[in-house]
Parts: structure tokens; sequence; C-alpha cells
């Protein structure tokens, strides 16, 4: 019995995994990084509903955009882009940093 | 016959739930353990620890070779420490993170026998981990195929681990693990004849390189040992 729910729950997984992954078009925001510091150091984005962030690093070295508030790490390299697929968020202040220069590297992401 | 022997050594069945991600760039020296404590002279005391290296070669795939060394059950105890596989892992993350509503990836590797006459197996799961506000939770449906080896379990064997935590602080994250090995896909088995687990588990960081993920599991079934004790530490670089 067990097996076969778990083999039913592999195939619900399956066949609804491409309807629960439905992209949204979302309009993105900017973040850049330039001289190991984010731009710009504040970004203030709307609450509860989701949202797009492109990381534009523009240093020659790679970063990490790394935040324990949004549950994000990833890596972006030097002269290059992410996306940071962020929310819903409650509204409230979500402190971010570049792992790689923790020191300079800080900025925040306001939800209102 | 085989499906038995098998579920009588649930220390080959890894404990821990994979996330869906890969951080590209990344090293990370690993090591985990397993500790099983039972009444059973063969159930208790069954070990398994790895160690294993890794690298995020891109934004969409992390490879890890590990080495790893076990106990396994005789009739009457448990053998001494041996190293028994080494092992080829790879994880696909299939989306960024947060972009769909649940992050899907897929978990692919090869194990190696160190023994003779032992079999290979190749091993695929489903990686999904669905986040509501501070509460992570991870569903990983594995299935895998021993190949070789004059012992080779003939059938597909298939498993699930759950895991949901909470996102206190970087430094800790109280959480609970289930594990079931359900064996053979093709046959059903008594609830006693599987592998069920579960228990508190704890997340966190210790600083900046090293994360920890360490906690207890109860037996819920015949199979299953009474209590286990697993443990991972990793050095990210």
């Amino acid at each position: 019995m067990l097996v076969r729910s778990i083999v039913y729950l592999v195939l619900g997984v399956c066949i609804w995994l491409p309807v629960l992954c439905l992209a949204q078009t979302l309009a993105p925001n900017t973040i850049v990084i330039k001289d190991h510091q984010f731009i710009p150091p504040q970004l203030t984005v709307p609450a509860g509903q989701k949202i797009r962030i492109i990381v534009d690093n523009q240093d020659p070295a790679a970063e990490e955009f790394e935040s324990f508030d949004l549950d994000r790490e990833q890596v972006v390299e030097g002269g290059k882009q992410i996306t940071v697929f962020l929310g819903p968020l409650k509204p409230g202040t979500y402190k971010y940093w570049g792992d790689f220069h923790q020191d300079i590297a800080k900025g925040i992401i306001v939800a209102q | 016959m085989t499906i038995i022997v098998s579920l009588c050594n649930p220390a080959f069945a890894e404990k821990r739930v994979f996330e869906p991600y890969v951080t590209q760039g990344e090293w990370e020296y690993e090591t985990t353990g397993l500790y099983d404590l039972d009444r059973a002279k063969n159930k208790n005391a069954v070990q398994e620890y790895k160690n294993a290296i890794g690298y995020g070669v891109t934004s969409h795939w992390a490879t890890e070779l590990e080495v790893e060394m076990e106990t396994l059950p005789t009739d009457g105890s448990v053998t001494k420490l041996q190293a028994t596989h080494t092992e080829w892992e790879n994880i696909f993350q299939l989306a960024p993170k947060g972009e769909y509503w649940l992050d899907p990836g897929l978990y692919l590797a090869y194990e190696a026998p160190l023994i003779d006459k032992q079999a290979g197996k190749f091993e695929g799961k489903i990686l999904l981990e669905k986040s509501i506000d501070k509460i992570t939770n991870i569903l990983n449906i594995s299935f895998n195929k021993e190949i070789g080896g004059s012992g080779a379990n003939p059938h597909i064997d298939g498993g699930m681990s759950w895991s949901t935590k909470y996102r206190l602080s970087p430094y800790f994250e109280p959480g609970v693990e289930y594990y079931n090995d359900f064996s053979a896909v093709a046959h059903q088995l008594d609830y006693n004849q599987q592998s069920h687990q579960a228990g508190p588990v704890f997340y966190g960081r210790l600083n900046r390189h090293v994360k920890y993920d360490i906690g207890y599991l109860f037996g819920m079934s015949d199979a299953a040992p009474r209590g286990e004790l697993k443990w991972v530490i990793e050095y990210e670089f």
C-alpha cells in the first residue's frame, strides 16, 4: 500500500511539476556590484509578490550574493549577471551581503 | 531473500536529505557518519563513515567523489570497519531557487565496490524543496539498482526521505527528518520489513566555512535499528 502510494506520489509530482513550476513574468530590479559594493545599498520592493532581481557584477572578481534573511546563496562571476528570485516577502527589512567581501559588500532589501 | 538481507543492513541507506541546489565554484570537504544502536548484536554498532571532496562545476552541476567505510552485519555480530565503496555523486539544480513554486533538482550517483564480488549501484533521486517563510521542507524520492557482483539485488529499490527545518538562526536550525527504504519497487513488503526512521536533526553553521547537520533517528519498524546517530560536517572553501 505504501509503495503504491509513493509510486502515485512520484507520478503526481511528474505530472503536476510543469504546472506547479509555471514561471511568472516579473519586472526585474537591478543591483550592481562595483568595487565590491552593492549599488544601491538599499532596494525597496513591493511586499506580498514575487520579485526578480538582476545582480550585475561589474567587478572582475566573483562575488557571492548571500542572505540568511532571504535564504539565498548564489555566486555571480566577475563581469556576469545572475537572476535572484524572491518572495512573496512580508513587509520588513532583509539584510544581504557579499560573502567574498563581507566587510564592505553589504545591502538591504526593504519590502513594503 | 535478497530483499530481506538488504533490509537488515539499514546502514547502507544514506541518511541525508539533499537540497536541489549547487554553489558554483565552491569546493567542499565533507565527513559523514552513522552509528546504530540496537539490542540485536548484528544490528548494534553498525557504522558507516564517508569522506568526500566536492566542487560546484557550474551553477547547475556539482560533483563529488567519496570513500565509504562501514561495518557489515553478520549472523551474530558485525565485521570490523573496512573500506567498502567509492562513490561518484552528482547534483543537478534544475531551476534557480525561488523561480518556481517548487524548486526541483536531480541526484545521480554510482557506487563502486572495493570488496571483491560486491555489487556496484546506480542511484537516482528527485530532489524537491519548498520554503514557506522560515520553514523549509525538502523531499527526496530515490531509486537504486545494483549491478555486477555475485549477489546483486535484481530489483530496483526505492525509498524516500523528508526534512522539515525551522530557520531560527544561521547557527542553529532545528528540524525533523524521516527516512523510508521500501526496498523492491515491484514488491510490496509489510511495514515492518521496510525500514522507517524519524527523529530530530539540528543544522547550522559553526562559522563562515563549517556547516553541521547532526541528529538521532528512532527506528519505527522492525527492519530499522532502534536508534541511529547521524552527522554531517562540511568545510566549504
